[in-house]
């Protein structure tokens, strides 16, 4: 039988990214002078929510075992669609309009991805590799530098606060952990979420089991173009600019905090809220940086480093925690 | 059998056979799992230039003793004796040092790769300094492939192979790129044609005669194995009943050896399903003419709600097909027709038949219906949350959590960690107790099960079968194919015989004789006048 003490250590394997998380906090906050401050433990998070938007888009299309790599430029092309569509292409439309139309041009994107990957059944990463580059090459047309003055809204979700007790704290913290906890919500309590990690465990299985398997795939792609324009709206708003760079080369961080997060590259495992954690310790990582008085030139390398030692840890943990169980 | 009935039989091998020496002896060989005995006292000897059949129903111990003679499984007790040295642990790599080569039943090709590679592999021809000499495994490969008469280039992928090829491939590759003098061939005929069914068997007469090697024939059709071997072993229950030189044989005596005798198999249960109380049931579930392509032509029957009907046929004889099709999932051309109640359907989508009361169960457990990684709770529902949820839309946990201690409860299912646990943590029959209940939840019509007993041990099996019967026949009718007879007459109101895509024969439940129809399905022709066997004739649509 399986002791209490054994169903503790599962607890904390499943959540083993929030142990990380609370480690790298301990050993900055110990190691670097005025890392820990309030302000700074307010930062990570609001820095962190633009990222981790887009660690929950992928978090969906690996639970359904599926990848998105087009990602990082449906942050970018997203706002940058919905803002010049209210200032320049139809100007009558009140400013304010332009984060439903970046949410919608996301959602449209993440529908051409599904389509792309189902209907046509090219392979997922080619399929959102080539949406990559195109994407970035049309953004980079249209805004051959950026666009500096953003609708307001922008402004009020990416970087006003309200302030409780002492301390401001941005709408975007408020935002994305709503979104994280409807997320897990969705993932844990819905029939859609139920089928997404069903097709991503045996998609032969599901299909056999009367899962519309092609419907849930088709959906899991524009719930992760959703995830990327929320992204978007948040950086554009953190930033007052959509500058054509944005996000670029942030797909890579991307997979490295959905699998940091628990989230198997093989489908159907892993807590999309942990994906959350994910996001966090990037960006705990990065800060570490920045307070320490690292050579700029070495930064990289440390993170990546840093990512490479929390992956062992993940991994170690793991082969302790299953040769455990199993005996 | 003793040791001095084997010497007999030796001797009268070695009248038919001059010269033949014993090549691999097997003497008392006995294998016990948790005090179970699966196989007892077996001996046997095998001789050079001869092909030597070992028959037996599932579960018989054939394939525990395929295992143990090239090593993959040690035996609990006896000894093995190759070319006269007794070996006392055999391991696959020294039998294949041996010339001990095992064609399995089931093979994963390296998909990519030539014939000639998949040939070679592991024993490339090299030229100077080491490199692959490919122009020579060409030219080697080539001339094996003719000499076994298939016309295919060794430079084609293996994977663009027909089955059919692949096998015989195997085959060459055992003989030649092997050098097997020990050739075990594990139902290596299901998969193949009457032609290429033929090809092999020249090829096997033609080695076993020129270079006197010895071939070991485990197989499940009677016609063939009569047709090839030189001797023929019966195993029952774990036990040798009999080896025999074919001559002394008919088929007839070979199923009966089978089997064991013509009177022991009357089925024990007779009480009646739900069906047999309320015979005036409408005929839910009709299929009519149905032909689809190779895999099964002009099939007919009726299943009412509250009746199980049985499927019996050998392995590849198209009953999986049939219910693949049935379930949605073959989707090649097909004529005749499917109704349902009063309206006909075209299964063309497993989610389409599911909203239309129809379930299939799949005999490929682990690749096409587990959900591995996920909990048991995930996998007995399956795609069926939709039931539980609320006004929101969120799934209902307690209702969810209640009908899994349901389902638990009635089908007996062992979760040692609760439901919570991974399914992979779970012995293959609660597995299978599992996919059972996830169809159950659906509340379907009809059920489709193929080989449900598969892989299940003897307790949960006896479950399931049970529960088959008292439980789910209640509600749905339900079609379950297999080719253990015994599952069948265990469950079934009516049993159909299915050979070479046709039906062949129908029993029903009062004439149940486990000979009949194992001889039916092995496509012989029944005594339709003998003992009570009235309904041999009739087909299904009749019933």
């Amino acid at each position: 039988m399986k002791t209490l003490k054994d169903r503790y250590l599962k607890l904390v394997f499943d959540n083993f990214i929030w142990v990380l998380v609370a480690f790298f906090l301990v050993l900055a906050s110990v190691v670097i002078d005025g890392f820990f401050s309030v302000e700074n433990f307010i930062n990570m998070p609001y820095h962190s929510a633009s990222l981790s938007m887009m660690i929950l888009g992928m978090g969906f299309c690996l639970l359904s075992r599926q990848m998105d790599l087009s990602l990082e430029s449906t942050y970018v092309i997203a706002p940058a669609i919905g803002v010049l569509l209210v200032t320049r292409w139809f100007p009558g439309i009140p400013d304010n309009f332009a984060v439903l139309f970046t949410i919608i041009t996301g959602a449209f994107i993440g529908l051409t991805n599904g389509l792309l990957v189902v209907k046509l059944r090219i392979n997922s990463f080619l399929a959102t590799l080539a949406m990559l580059i195109v994407l970035r090459g049309i953004v980079e047309y249209l805004l051959p530098v950026g666009i500096f003055k953003v609708p307001s809204l922008f402004g009020v979700l990416g970087a006003d606060t309200f302030l409780l007790g002492n301390f401001e704290i941005p709408y975007t913290i408020f935002i994305y952990i709503t979104i994280f906890v409807i997320a897990g919500f969705i993932v844990r309590n819905t029939v859609f979420g139920k089928d997404i990690v069903a097709v991503g465990s045996n998609a032969t299985a599901a299909f056999i089991a009367g899962i519309r398997v092609d419907r849930v795939h088709i959906l899991v792609f524009v719930v992760s173009g959703i995830c990327a324009a929320v992204g978007g709206v948040l950086a554009v708003g953190k930033m007052g600019s959509v500058m054509n760079q944005l996000g670029n080369g942030d797909i890579l961080f991307v997979f490295a905090g959905t699998v940091l997060g628990g989230i198997s590259l093989d489908g159907g495992k892993g807590k999309i809220v942990n994906a959350m954690g994910g996001g966090l310790l990037l960006t705990i990582i990065t800060t570490m940086m920045n307070y320490s008085e690292v050579s700029p030139y070495l930064i990289k390398a440390i993170q990546g480093l840093t990512l490479l030692i929390a992956m062992i840890l993940n991994n170690v943990i793991e082969i302790f925690v299953r040769s455990r169980l199993s005996r | 059998m003793n040791t001095l009935a084997v010497d007999r039989v030796h001797a009268d091998m070695l009248v038919s056979n001059p010269g033949a020496k014993t090549v691999y002896r097997v003497q008392g060989v006995g294998k016990k799992y948790a005090g179970t005995a699966v196989l007892s006292d077996i001996n046997l000897n095998f001789l050079s230039g001869e092909i030597h059949g070992i028959v037996g129903k599932n579960g018989a111990g054939k394939s525990t003793f395929v295992d143990i003679m090239h090593g993959s499984n040690t035996p609990s007790s006896g000894t093995l004796t190759v070319f006269d040295e007794t070996l006392t642990k055999l391991t696959p790599t020294l039998a294949h040092e041996k010339k001990i080569v095992l064609v399995p039943q089931k093979t994963r090709y390296a998909k990519d790769l030539t014939i000639a590679e998949s040939l070679y592999i592991g024993s490339y021809p090299k030229g100077f300094l080491g490199y692959v000499n490919n122009r020579k495994m060409m030219l080697l490969s080539r001339k094996l492939l003719q000499k076994v008469g298939l016309e295919v280039e060794p430079s084609i992928k293996i994977g663009d192979l027909s089955l059919e090829k692949r096998r015989l491939i195997e085959v060459v590759k055992a003989l030649w790129c092997f050098d097997a003098k020990v050739l075990i061939l594990d139902e290596t005929t299901a998969a193949l044609g009457i032609k290429f069914r033929k090809k092999l068997f020249e090829l096997l007469k033609k080695v076993v005669a020129e270079e006197k090697r010895t071939v070991i024939f485990i197989g499940h059709r009677l016609d063939e194995i009569m047709e090839i071997c030189d001797r023929i072993s019966v195993l029952r229950d774990g036990r040798l009943i009999k080896t025999a030189n074919t001559n002394d044989l008919d088929i007839e005596d070979l199923a009966e050896l089978i089997i064991g005798g013509r009177e022991n198999s009357k089925s024990s249960d007779q009480t009646p399903t739900h069906h047999s109380k309320k015979v005036t049931q409408q005929h839910w579930f009709r299929v009519s003419n149905l032909s689809c392509q190779d895999a099964f032509s002009d099939v007919s029957f009726e299943v009412a709600v509250g009746e199980v009907v049985g499927l019996a046929g050998m392995v590849g004889s198209g009953y999986s097909e049939l219910l693949r099709y049935l379930g949605g999932l073959l989707l090649d051309r097909s004529t005749g027709e499917v109704c349902l109640g009063d309206k006909t359907v075209i299964p063309h989508n497993p989610a389409f038949m599911k909203e239309r009361g129809v379930g299939y169960l799949t005999n490929k457990r682990e690749e096409e219906a587990l959900f591995h990684g996920l909990s048991i709770t995930n996998n007995l529902i399956g795609s069926n949350f939709k039931k539980y949820i609320n006004r929101l839309g969120l799934v209902r946990y307690a209702k969810v959590n209640q009908s899994v201690c349901l389902t638990q409860e009635i089908l007996e299912i062992k979760m040692p960690w609760g439901s919570g646990a991974m399914i992979d943590s779970l012995s293959g029959g609660n597995k299978q107790k599992v996919l059972v209940g996830r169809l159950l939840d659906y509340d379907l019509r009809v059920l489709l099960l193929d080989e449900v007993t598969e892989g299940v041990d003897i307790g949960a099996r006896r479950k399931l079968l049970n529960f088959i019967r008292k439980e789910v026949s209640k509600k749905a009718a339900v079609l379950m194919a297999s080719n253990v007879v015994m599952d069948l007459m265990d469950v079934c109101d009516r049993i159909l015989v299915i050979y070479q895509g046709h039906i062949v024969n129908a029993f029903n439940r009062s004439d149940f004789n486990e000979h009949e129809i194992y001889s039916a399905l092995q496509g012989l022709v029944v005594n339709v006048g003998k003992g009570n066997g009235s309904s041999v004739s009739t087909m299904g649509a009749n019933q």
